[in-house]
């Protein structure tokens, strides 16, 4: 159950990068600073979160460690 | 109207930028501060950001001079910029000098930050290389941050560094030709196309390249209403610091290219090796230039021995590994005095952007006091049909001594070129070499290596 599991959320991940990752080729004249500007805003909230996840992971990765002191490096 | 004191020229790529422009005055350049960037400018000086990014080498010294601007009326005032001697372009960079430059751009971005300031645009040729390192050369690229305003130079940032660096790293070294066409950096939708499905799993790929494209084309047809105040401060850094975690991962192995293992492919003994050091070395002095431009470079020995002589050398060669491979050599031995640039001699950069003047020719930057050209004939002659007349007249062109390396048809590396065509080449002789060279250059020297049929010639520009 839980390896279907896995594979759904694989599956799911590569679907969601594929169909928003691919990029159709723009021949005509586009001006790209407003689109850069307004993603920038959109990004800035992804990158906030995955940092708290990251200092959040470090916490955590602390706290194990400290939990079981013998078994350091 | 140009004043500016006696014989002040306009440089031609400067010209976009309103809050002011570069000129030269008897072979010094200098900057205009225009009246426009006066705040902006006073702040720099007095926030303390101007005084940390100088003492920390991160960007070009300055000194206020008593100079009337060159456009009356606009002029707040007149800077004269610490000089470089020598002005490379992104495209002439190999890959660890693109991510340098890409690395010192955010920390310039993360001091100003922490001194309320901020960059206003982050072109790769604000970036320029001095005494080996880079240092970024624009005094006018600083605006006060405004909180909560996105980083207006993030597209730029992401065109002139990131893409090109991924398409190096991820695609294939030799796309760094693109920003050869694009003076602007790669467009991203370019870059996602070219770039390999796999860096779809890279989350920073994903995100400043591709998602960043898509976010570009699907905005080009909306009116978008703007909410302002939405970036916060942590969140700018998180965006500068990303940025930076995305760049340091790409890495570019140099390695089995042809021209990277040459030298240890070549023909020469150690002896020999060791003679044509002697004998260069012995030219060099004769010389004392100040300016070398070393074709052919590979991956440096020579230059580095010019280099030793507190002789200022700029080693070109079109292999991108080899001039990684002489960057980081020159890094790690602190051959500071040694430039080591990407250049195809049969293909030298050209006049481009605007009125094809914005950016400089090889040949509108020289002349170099000499030019080394060792073990390059052959390759110009036979590999792509230049014969000597035209060659002994570009070298005219970009140099005032030269130092040649004539290899024979005898010689084994011309017969491994020469075996798998039909031999053409029946003026390839040493004499039609003199007589083409001797035209347009005095021979001054002549000197047989050791252990081989090569000759070494001292020739000065008639």
């Amino acid at each position: 159950m839980s390896m279907r599991r896995g594979f759904f959320w694989i599956i799911a991940i590569a679907v969601f990068v594929c169909s928003v990752g691919f990029v159709r080729t723009a021949y005509a004249y586009i001006d790209p600073g407003t689109g850069s500007y307004i993603f920038q805003i959109l990004i800035v909230g992804v990158i906030g979160g995955l940092c708290a996840v990251k200092i959040f992971w470090a916490k955590i990765v602390l706290f194990v460690k400290r939990l079981f002191p013998g078994k350091r490096p | 109207m140009m004043s500016g004191g006696p014989k002040a020229k306009n440089i031609p790529g400067s010209f976009r930028d309103p809050s002011g422009f570069l000129f030269c005055s008897e072979g010094v350049v200098f900057r205009q501060i225009n009246i426009s960037y006066q705040q902006e400018y006073d702040i720099f000086m007095k926030s303390g950001l101007y005084a940390n990014l100088v003492n920390e080498r991160l960007l070009v010294s300055h000194e206020e001079v008593d100079l009337p601007g060159p456009v009356p009326g606009t002029s707040y005032k007149v800077i004269k910029p610490d000089q470089v001697p020598f002005i490379s372009y992104p495209y002439e960079w190999c890959f660890s000098q693109l991510k340098d430059a890409a690395l010192l751009t955010l920390e310039v971005q993360k001091r100003s930050l922490l001194c309320g300031m901020s960059l206003k645009d982050c072109s790769a040729y604000n970036v320029q290389f001095k005494d080996g390192k880079p240092v970024f050369i624009d005094t006018l690229s600083f605006e006060p941050y405004r909180e909560g305003e996105p980083w207006v130079a993030y597209r730029q940032f992401c065109q002139h560094f990131l893409a090109p660096l991924a398409l190096m790293s991820r695609r294939d070294i030799r796309l760094s030709q693109l920003l050869r066409i694009y003076l602007d950096g790669i467009p991203l939708d370019l870059a996602s196309s070219l770039l390999p499905v796999r860096t779809r799993f890279d989350l920073s790929l994903l995100m400043h390249i591709h998602l960043h494209a898509k976010a570009q084309r699907y905005y080009s047809h909306k009116t978008a209403v703007i909410r302002k105040g939405g970036v916060t401060r942590p969140a700018f850094m998180g965006l500068i610091d990303n940025l930076e975690s995305a760049i340091q991962k790409l890495r570019w192995e140099p390695s089995g290219t042809e021209w990277c293992d040459y030298e240890q492919d070549t023909n020469y003994s150690p002896a020999g090796l060791e003679h044509k050091k002697q004998i260069v070395s012995k030219f060099l002095d004769r010389v004392n230039p100040k300016v070398l431009w070393d074709l052919g470079a590979n991956t440096g020995v020579f230059s580095r021995l010019a280099g030793s002589k507190n002789i200022h050398v700029l080693s070109f060669d079109f292999d991108a590994a080899a001039v990684e491979k002489n960057y980081l050599t020159s890094l790690q031995g602190n051959a500071l005095r040694c430039l080591p640039l990407l250049l195809d001699v049969s293909n030298p950069s050209p006049g481009t952007g605007w009125e094809n003047r914005e950016r400089m020719s090889l040949i509108e930057r020289g002349p170099a006091d000499t030019v080394l050209a060792l073990a390059l004939i052959h390759h110009l002659a036979l590999s792509h049909n230049l014969p000597f007349d035209r060659i002994a007249d570009f070298f005219h062109k970009i140099g005032n001594w030269l130092i040649i390396e004539f290899v024979p048809k005898d010689d084994s590396q011309v017969q491994r070129m020469l075996a798998p065509r039909k031999d053409i080449f029946l003026n390839y002789t040493q004499e039609e070499f003199e007589r083409a060279f001797g035209v347009l250059f005095i021979i001054h020297k002549k000197a047989e290596i050791t252990d081989t049929k090569r000759i070494l010639y001292l020739m000065e520009k008639k």
